[in-house]
């Protein structure tokens, strides 16, 4: 053949990959970003969250949104529907910074008429960096310009192995998948050995840092650019933030980092600016020692099992555990203080 | 701008084809075809920081500004300030910005002065378009080249195949081409062997230096650690790697070169066949050893004052190229080492070149490979710990880090990464030194519907691989 010839068939072999590249994906969708998946079972796991709840937050039918990271991820909507009356998703984001909960709290508002929000508020990501998130986003299916989604379309995870998951389940459907995606409970062991293994304690006090922090400057920042805006501009939504109860060995640890005092006085801080809100509920799990002392609800010294999500979804459905000054949760805060001096004076774990 | 993006191969390089082959259809005389790709190069080079552009439109009006006005006066006392002006400028500009830091630290820690770093970051390709300029600006002070208006200038200095990363190339060896009618015009005989290039140097960057690239960064990150087995496979790689990605970039230079119907000088010809420091220098940067020889060398006195002053010339000439490629102590080490073995070389010739070729060649390999190392590490400590572990025969285990970049796709049989791993160098090596380069390849082209599909798998597949999803599982909070 000549050149001309080559460079015709060359072009036009390109042509069509690049079209047949982009229809595949269009039609396929793997993370549901451009229509939800009816034909197959989506690909949703924990590893690839940040990319399928894009998908969820733009086409999955809600009025109500899961927020927060792994302490929100074994909810079961299908249990939110029964006792808050909405219909629920989760765009949970594992070791999510506040701005992640932002992005997704964003993409929810834009794109739907939001109910409820119920938002699991972690103390670190309350004092994390205010613009940052917790990784690399994709941030090419969090907007609305289609030109970038060339990212989504030429992505060699995308055709050679998610499509093809989703071929793999051609034909199938998960009724449960809703209340099954990025939960973990049954993946771990719990129990004494499996928390303690990563804690070493000892009777040495620590000085605790920034005790009288305050409002920090990031937790200032988060407040005003990641919470309040939401709060302000959905009167009409229900916020209802919660404080998800980690095990009393977890902020021990906290108290040998020097953080412990940081921590409640950024958690008392966010309540403060939070409660005057009529649509904000907030709830305080924290000091409830008959969970955070009881190392069999646990897999680490942080992540509790779903019985705890289930038990917490309850209480917030019939008001209980709720907070609604900071005297209240500065009492919390001082259950949490008394158990770490204990746990300080045995030099182990004395419950 | 990447060759290696979305936005070029899908947006840029089409329409930059065919808004400069359209407006060459206007009239011989028009020049906006040449205007247009001015432009467009200037989008291309200030795409990722716009701030970059004065930079190099004002380079371009000062050195053309001084180019000319040496060409116009035939009084050499007239002419002789104005290029010391060029030099001080060009070279000045140069040193504000790569190297004032590094003079100014070591200022600092010889003499406990407190000079301010100015941490400014480098304009892309600075190095390229000021050592390009510089060599008009010789010339036109000696007065042995044309002149050229100020578009034709312009163009070929930032022509945008190779405005960042090279190959440096003379105004003689540019301007004509762009002058000749015939190429205003689009020529699918230019155009195949040039796609074909561009997939192949596609190829060489995205998928072979890139994977490499991951071993190797995982390697020097644990430079004091690695045991004998590593640091080789660690040394090799980043041999590799440097090779796959700065050829394939100029392979992918030329391919869009041609596109345009222009012929870019060869870069690099098949340099790790060499059996010979010399020869590794004649095949590996054309040219910049072209530039540094006529520029550098050759005023020197090049060989031809007598042995020592050869070799001081080489000394002189190898430690300049390692500071132009970067201002680093270790950069500086690199290029007295090439110096060193070119020296060497230069005194024990005869006797070299009487060994058998394979000895030959497993001295300069081995010893480009050790130079390498100094190359790349962050730290002479760190450089040290690796050539001395590749000495100390202390064999191990390779570790999870520098094999699990060569991993099959999908994760498949994980067990076997080391094997695959060894495939992988032992492909590449002999490409490197069995196969024709790229540079050849495209030289001879032959249209085959063998090589029409491997270019459109190869486009394809480097495409796919710009963008992946990442796996991301944290507990943290």
């Amino acid at each position: 053949m000549n050149r001309k010839k080559w460079a015709a068939l060359t072009l036009s072999l390109l042509g069509l990959s690049i079209g047949g590249t982009v229809a595949l994906v269009a039609a396929v969708d793997p993370f549901e970003v451009y229509h939800k998946a009816t034909a197959f079972i989506p690909p949703i796991s924990n590893g690839t969250q940040i990319y399928s709840n894009a998908g969820i937050a733009k086409n999955y039918a809600y009025d109500s949104v899961v927020i927060g990271s792994s302490m929100t991820e074994n909810f079961r909507p299908s249990q939110l529907d029964r006792l808050f009356g909405g219909q629920f998703v989760k765009l949970c984001v594992n070791a999510g910074s506040s701005f992640n909960h932002k992005q997704m709290m964003d993409m929810a508002f834009a794109t739907h008429d939001v109910r409820r929000v119920l938002y699991g508020v972690d103390v670190e990501a309350l004092t994390y960096f205010y613009k940052t998130p917790k990784c690399e986003m994709p941030d090419y299916l969090y907007d609305d310009n289609l030109f970038n989604d060339v990212s989504y379309w030429f992505n060699k995870s995308v055709l050679l192995t998610y499509i093809p998951e989703c071929l793999a389940t051609l034909g199938q459907s998960d009724p449960d998948q809703l209340d099954t995606m990025y939960s973990w409970g049954d993946l771990y062991a719990y129990g004494r050995e499996a928390v303690l293994a990563d804690v070493s304690f000892s009777r040495d006090t620590v000085e605790q840092i920034n005790a009288e922090a305050g409002l920090s400057q990031q937790t200032k920042l988060n407040v005003e650019h990641n919470f309040l805006p939401f709060v302000e501009q959905h009167p009409d939504t229900q916020f209802i933030f919660f404080f998800p109860p980690y095990s009393a060995a977890h902020w021990y640890q906290f108290y040998t980092q020097g953080q412990m005092e940081y921590h409640l006085q950024q958690k008392k801080a966010l309540a403060e600016a939070l409660l005057p809100y009529d649509n904000v509920e907030i709830y305080d799990f924290q000091a409830r020692t008959e969970w955070i002392c009881d190392l069999n609800q646990y897999i680490d010294a942080k992540h509790y099992g779903p019985d705890i999500n289930d038990a917490m979804a309850e209480e917030m459905a019939a008001g209980l555990s709720r907070v609604t000054d900071a005297a209240q949760l500065e009492a919390n805060n001082d259950v949490i203080r008394a158990l770490a001096a204990q746990i300080v004076e045995a030099g182990d774990w004395p419950f | 701008m990447l060759f290696n993006s979305y936005v070029f191969m899908l947006a840029f390089l089409p329409l930059t084809l065919l808004g400069y082959f359209l407006l060459g259809r206007l009239p011989e005389k028009n020049q906006l075809n040449k205007v247009f790709l001015v432009l467009a190069s200037f989008l291309f080079y200030g795409y990722n920081n716009p701030s970059y552009v004065p930079i190099i439109a004002g380079s371009i009006l000062v050195n053309y500004a001084l180019s000319q006005l040496m060409l116009t006066r035939e009084k050499k006392a007239v002419r002789l300030p104005l290029m010391l002006l060029g030099l001080f400028l060009n070279l000045g500009v140069l040193f504000y910005f790569k190297y004032h830091d590094f003079f100014f630290e070591n200022l600092n820690g010889a003499f406990g002065l407190h000079l301010t770093l100015n941490r400014l970051a480098l304009p892309l390709g600075i190095s390229f378009f000021t050592f390009q300029q510089l060599s008009y600006v010789i010339d036109s002070y000696k007065r042995t080249v044309p002149r050229y208006n100020i578009l034709d200038y312009a163009l070929f200095v930032t022509f945008f195949p190779q405005l960042i990363a090279g190959p440096i190339v003379l105004h003689s060896e540019i301007v004509p081409q762009f002058a000749d009618a015939q190429n205003r015009h689009f020529n699918f005989d230019n155009f195949a062997p040039g796609l074909y290039a561009f997939a192949r140097g596609l190829m060489k960057k995205v998928v072979i230096a890139d994977t490499f690239a991951v071993a190797v960064e995982a390697g020097f990150a644990s430079a004091q650690t690695l045991n004998t087995a590593e640091a080789w496979f660690v040394a090799i790689g980043y041999t590799l790697q440097l090779y796959f990605d700065f050829s394939g970039y100029c392979d992918m230079a030329t391919g869009v070169g041609l596109m345009f119907n222009i012929k870019i000088p060869i870069n690099f010809n098949s340099p790790y066949k060499s059996l010979n420091i010399r020869e590794f220098w004649q095949r590996w940067h054309i040219t910049l050893s072209r530039f540094l020889t006529t520029y550098i060398y050759f005023p020197l006195g090049g060989s031809r004052k007598g042995m020592a002053r050869t070799c001081v010339n080489l000394m002189i000439v190898f430690l300049l190229s390692g500071l132009w490629h970067g201002a680093g102590w270790l950069f500086l080490l690199w290029g007295l080492m090439h110096g060193a073995a070119s020296v060497l070389y230069r005194l024990f010739r005869k006797p070299y070149d009487r060994l058998h070729p394979a000895l030959q060649w497993l001295i300069n390999f081995g010893f480009i490979v050790v130079a390498w190392v100094f190359f790349r590490a962050t730290s002479l400590t760190d450089a040290l710990a690796i050539v001395k572990s590749m000495l100390m025969m202390n064999f191990g285990p390779l570790r999870d880090s520098i094999t699990s970049a060569f991993a099959l796709p999908g994760g498949f049989h994980e067990g076997y990464n080391a094997i695959y791993m060894m495939i992988w160098y032992a492909a590449s090596l002999f490409a490197c030194l069995g196969l024709r380069n790229t540079y050849e390849k495209t030289m001879d082209f032959h249209p085959t519907l063998c090589n029409a599909l491997t270019t459109v798998l190869m486009i394809v597949y480097c495409t796919l691989s710009l963008s992946s999803v990442s796996v991301f599982l944290y507990f943290n909070f």
